[in-house]
């Protein structure tokens, strides 16, 4: 998922870097005082979550769990899913900072989208719906994120369908391993603080920014 | 608000230490970032790609470009992450670029002056003491050139050896000496992140937040003094 120095074209890059730029507004703004230190944990999670190696057949690749903040945090995605990734292209080398815009994106978009989608079925009372919501709350991202990885490639000339195939097989194991995760975090939240599930994604700022 | 906070704040930090314990600081521990490395064995070139935690990469193409970018050479890595590729016929520096699908890239130089030199490699076709380093571009770095050296004190030493001969011996056995050692550096290179590097990457995100907090709320304290006055 974390796209190279030097693979992208760039206005793919530029698309990115503006793109991002636009959604770290946004999520900053729509971050909470009191949502800081879920955020600063969830973002150190993002962090270490890319250490957790997924080997299964020949393919091999590693936990992202945007789905889980984006389920979380919402909008506030960016800024986590942003800072986890600069301190993993400083210190681990993977990815790079011109490719920072573009891999942010592909990460934090589907999270915010999904996050948002699905947190009506996520907080329903029938117990199957809500199971489902959960589970596809932590594929679904996963998916669309490595879609998006393969639009990137494909916009700077790569065959969309081959690289395509080679992200949705490498990103399977994943897909399916961050469901389950984020359907056991959301159950426990429900058990512990169910109130966090139903305050924490988009379009429940309660406190009127603008009045 | 600060007491609703602790269960959920205890739950994340459990489920990062769960992320970070298993595996965090084993071999098993990677990412992707991806290492090419080439050298010079015999009279191929061979390169080794490795993601991050020394996973090599298989099913990897590997082009190698002269220094105008003309493609030169192109393979698919092995099981082990090697390919390697016959001398070209250039005076040219090399660059070995692995791409390891999804958008993994990595580029190795492999300057000029560390090719054995062309005329050299032409010349070292003859001479009878060599000639088993040339008919076995495949062998593995630890055997390559050391089987034209006889051994034992009693082995019989070519009688007559010419200095080209010599030089090329040399280079060839220093070539299959240094090998291994400059793949072992690559390999050290592609470690995974270490736990000093995990560590302060916590400790960056600590940090951050903890100034995100103290700023959000210096301007809190901020905003309702206007209307106080």
């Amino acid at each position: 998922m974390h796209i190279s120095e030097g693979v992208l074209s760039a206005p793919v890059l530029l698309t990115g870097a503006v793109l991002t730029a636009g959604g770290l507004w946004a999520g900053l703004k729509s971050l909470r005082s009191e949502d800081i230190p879920k955020a600063s944990i969830l973002s150190a999670v993002f962090f270490v979550a890319s250490l957790i190696h997924v080997n299964i057949g020949p393919s091999s690749t590693h936990l992202i769990l945007n789905g889980l903040i984006g389920v979380l945090m919402g909008l506030s995605a960016f800024p986590i899913i942003f800072l986890g990734l600069l301190l993993q292209g400083i210190l681990f080398n993977f990815g790079g900072i011109t490719t920072l815009g573009i891999n942010t994106f592909n990460m934090a978009f589907p999270a915010v989208l999904f996050g948002i989608l699905l947190r009506a079925p996520i907080n329903s009372k029938n117990s199957v719906i809500s199971t489902v919501g959960s589970y596809l709350g932590g594929s679904l991202p996963v998916l669309a994120s490595g879609l998006l990885v393969a639009s990137s490639l494909y916009l700077t000339g790569s065959q969309f369908l081959l690289v395509s195939y080679e992200v949705l097989i490498g990103n399977l194991p994943v897909v399916l391993i961050e469901g389950f995760v984020v359907l056991f975090c959301i159950r426990f939240l429900k058990k512990v603080r169910p109130e966090v599930l139903a305050t924490s994604p988009l379009g429940q700022t309660t406190e009127p920014a603008s009045a | 608000m600060k007491a609703g906070m602790q269960p959920i704040a205890a739950f994340l930090a459990l489920l990062a230490i769960g992320v970070l314990s298993p595996l965090a600081w084993t071999d098993r521990a990677f990412a992707h970032s991806v290492f090419i490395f080439a050298w010079p064995q015999g009279e191929t070139i061979c390169a080794d790609s490795y993601f991050s935690g020394r996973s090599p990469v298989r099913g990897g193409t590997v082009t190698m470009t002269d220094r105008t970018g003309a493609v030169l050479d192109s393979a698919v890595t092995d099981d082990e992450g090697s390919v390697c590729f016959p001398r070209p016929r250039t005076d040219s520096d090399l660059t070995f670029v692995v791409e390891a699908g999804q958008g993994h890239k990595a580029d190795f130089l492999l300057r000029v002056v560390d090719l054995p030199p062309l005329n050299l490699l032409d010349s070292s076709a003859s001479p009878s003491s060599l000639e088993s380093n040339g008919s076995a571009p495949a062998e593995s770095p630890e055997t390559a050139g050391i089987a034209s050296f006889p051994a034992g004190p009693g082995a019989d030493l070519p009688k007559e050896i010419d200095l080209e001969s010599l030089r090329t011996m040399v280079r060839q056995e220093l070539s299959a000496q240094l090998g291994p050692m400059a793949r072992a550096l690559t390999e050290k290179n592609a470690q995974g992140p270490t736990a000093k590097e995990i560590v302060g990457g916590l400790g960056w995100l600590a940090g951050l937040f903890g100034f995100a907090f103290w700023l959000s709320g210096r301007n809190n304290r901020r905003k309702p003094s206007p209307k106080e006055d």
